[in-house]
């Protein structure tokens, strides 16, 4: 794996909560992201997909070191980014943008779509006020707006089109790595088919690498080479994104692909779904996904399973395997 | 069988600085009783204004312009206030998409439970706390006195919408209008709440009314569809015959730009902000069939088989 751009080594994210028990001072500890290990080729997409809670925007966003990392190391071509401070990092901090999905709050409303595009470089003091300008229409364009659009302000716009700016604010300073963080979610279906189509472009255009996080596993596929299903901060299976839907192999991931409703009226798949009555939960031993699980033995919940290859290029996490 | 509820040409506007926007232009449907009623189209498409009309739930500045809602053959906007106080909550309830917002955050689920409960029927606390224990149990929460003793911050989006569900549940409506009930969670979850109101609906026999972007989640549970585009139902039918012999271009371009597993992304519909203005078709600007008839005047609706209707000019055996 000498050509990945992201390596991602038994990454450990845990946050300090307040005492579960009264008249403790010990803080309780949240195991947000726990031994996670991946890593993203470059020009690839990464997708992480799994349901609220299990980590995806945290391992993000300490990949950005928005976090920092309890343990682990975060490698940006072979460079350890995870322990470095703030100063060393600014050039990565240029690398690296990021796209949020609530296109409403990640927008500043007081300041116009030129200054919002031109902000990151005269932050990292990329070329001279008049090329930036020139730059933010040229990049206003990219994204399918128009030169007029500088001037307005974000509440002028619509959820797509906010999207849009936050794409060319990210695209602004050159990058080389992109979060997505459900860059998505948050608007209609007609829309989100022209932003993921426009992601695709850009990509290629500029041979950007992707992390794509999502909890639509609809989406995910159509965009990601590779996809890494988590579960409370654990990994349960990474794979490639055909292989992954074709023939997925950890009982979560069939759980996740068996839930989207298909848009056929004459498969109900509905009622066939095994109701799950367990709920998500961080203290129970063994597997994670244990009480959940239709395939649960004595094992799971005992042992933890370690993601290994089942098949050639598909790893995943269960003692099935 | 006998209309429950019927919607007939509802116009709704709302009232700005800048003049009068109509959302709703002509909306028209009929749920009959024990129905399960999807109403799908983008956002902006007048979907929840219409069924938050059929309460008069929608704020201040959107009055009503037209149109009759016939609740079991009486007429809703006739009625007054108070009279409709009555109806509201009681034989017509309603979900919302963003439960958190929906709930009172500092009243326990329990406290405000019993409340609501007692406002609609005369009976002591106790026989009220009993009542809705059981409505947490009927809706699928294992611990529902942990539940009752909880505030809304305290749940899960999963754990609020049931007791979103429970709360409607307690009148034994004849309506439950969901909106977007399901949008804001994840798919395991949406799975249990979707059945959870399939389970609901089939063993009260209440009509559902079922308001989502998502047409997986319609085909999954709906038995009629309306589909609506710039504040016009543009077609009508059951859900077969929406999915499988969609009559409007609009529907076709819907049901071709959904994202799926196993499919492709390519086709897609664009967007346009200025649907429907004028009076002529929401789809004119973006319909690949748009020809001089179209420019000219509003398309009439036609039966397409019996209980489909379609808001379009091209007939079927153009196509």
């Amino acid at each position: 794996m000498s050509n990945s751009l992201i390596e991602v080594k038994d990454l450990k994210v845990y946050f300090k909560q307040k005492s579960p028990k009264l008249l403790s001072f010990k803080p309780g500890i949240l195991k947000a992201v726990d031994q996670v290990s991946f890593s993203i080729e470059k020009g690839k997409t990464f997708g992480l997909v799994g349901e609220s809670g299990s980590g995806k925007s945290t391992i993000g966003k300490a990949i950005l070191r928005y976090h920092k990392p309890t343990g682990g190391g975060i490698f940006y071509g072979g460079a350890e980014i995870g322990a470095m401070g703030e100063k060393e990092l600014l050039p990565y901090r240029k690398k690296m943008q990021s796209v949020f999905q609530d296109p409403y709050s990640s927008l500043d409303p007081s300041h116009t779509v030129q200054d919002i595009i031109c902000e990151p470089m005269e932050i990292h003091k990329l070329y001279t006020p008049k090329e930036r300008k020139e730059r933010a229409k040229e990049l206003i364009r990219v994204v399918g707006l128009k030169e007029q659009d500088l001037l307005k302000y974000p509440h002028e716009f619509s959820g797509g089109q906010r999207q849009r700016i936050s794409i060319a604010r990210a695209l602004s300073v050159q990058p080389e790595f992109v979060v997505c963080d459900e860059p998505i979610s948050a608007l209609d279906v007609s829309l989100q088919a022209q932003i993921v189509q426009m992601l695709q472009d850009l990509q290629e255009k500029y041979g950007l690498t992707y992390l794509f996080i999502s909890h639509q596993l609809q989406v995910v596929q159509k965009i990601c080479d590779e996809i890494g299903v988590l579960y409370l901060g654990n990994l349960m299976e990474i794979a490639d994104a055909d292989k992954l839907y074709s023939n997925p192999l950890h009982p979560y991931t069939k759980m996740l692909i068996s839930s989207i409703p298909v848009p056929d009226p004459r498969v109900k798949t509905l009622d066939q779904i095994v109701t799950d009555t367990g709920v998500q939960s961080r203290s129970i031993g063994g597997c994670r996904f244990h009480n959940r699980c239709p395939w649960c033995e004595e094992r799971c919940r005992q042992e933890v399973p370690l993601l290994r290859e089942a098949e050639p290029g598909h790893l995943v996490a269960c003692h099935k395997y | 069988m006998e209309k429950l509820l019927e919607v007939k040409d509802l116009k709704v506007s709302f009232f700005t600085d800048l003049g009068e926007t109509q959302a709703v232009k002509d909306a028209g449907f009929a749920i009959e009783e024990g129905d399960f009623f999807g109403i799908v189209g983008e956002s902006g498409s007048g979907k929840s204004v219409t069924t938050k009309s059929i309460l008069r739930l929608g704020p201040s500045n959107c009055k009503i312009m037209g149109g009759e809602i016939l609740f079991q053959g009486e007429d809703i906007l006739k009625k007054s206030e108070a009279e409709l106080r009555e109806i509201r909550g009681g034989e017509i309830a309603m979900i919302f998409q963003d439960s958190l917002s929906a709930l009172n955050p500092v009243y326990t689920v329990g406290n405000k439970m019993v409340e609501l409960i007692r406002r609609h029927t005369s009976i002591t606390k106790k026989e009220a706390k009993a009542r809705v224990l059981e409505l947490l149990t009927a809706v699928g929460i294992t611990d529902p006195e942990k539940a009752m003793r909880s505030y809304p911050h305290e749940l899960s989006g999963g754990m609020r919408q049931r007791v979103m569900i429970a709360m409607a549940m307690s009148s034994n409506p004849k309506v439950l209008i969901a909106d977007e009930p399901t949008t804001a969670l994840d798919v395991t979850i949406q799975a249990q709440i979707l059945h959870l109101l399939l389970e609901l609906q089939k063993k009260n026999n209440m009509s559902i009314i079922l308001i989502t972007h998502d047409l997986g989640v319609v085909a999954q549970t709906c038995k009629r569809v309306a589909v609506m585009c710039g504040g016009y139902v543009v077609e009508e039918g059951t859900v077969e015959e929406i999915f499988l012999n969609p009559g409007h271009p609009y529907t076709q371009a819907l049901i071709a730009s959904m994202p799926r597993v196993g499919g492709t992304f390519e086709q897609f519909l664009e967007r346009d902000l200025s649907d429907g203005s004028g009076n002529l078709c929401p789809f004119l600007n973006r319909c690949k069939y748009a020809d001089k008839t179209c420019e000219a005047c509003l398309p009439k609706y036609y039966e397409s088989s019996e209980g489909h209707k379609i808001l379009c000019h091209r007939r079927e055996e153009e196509k």
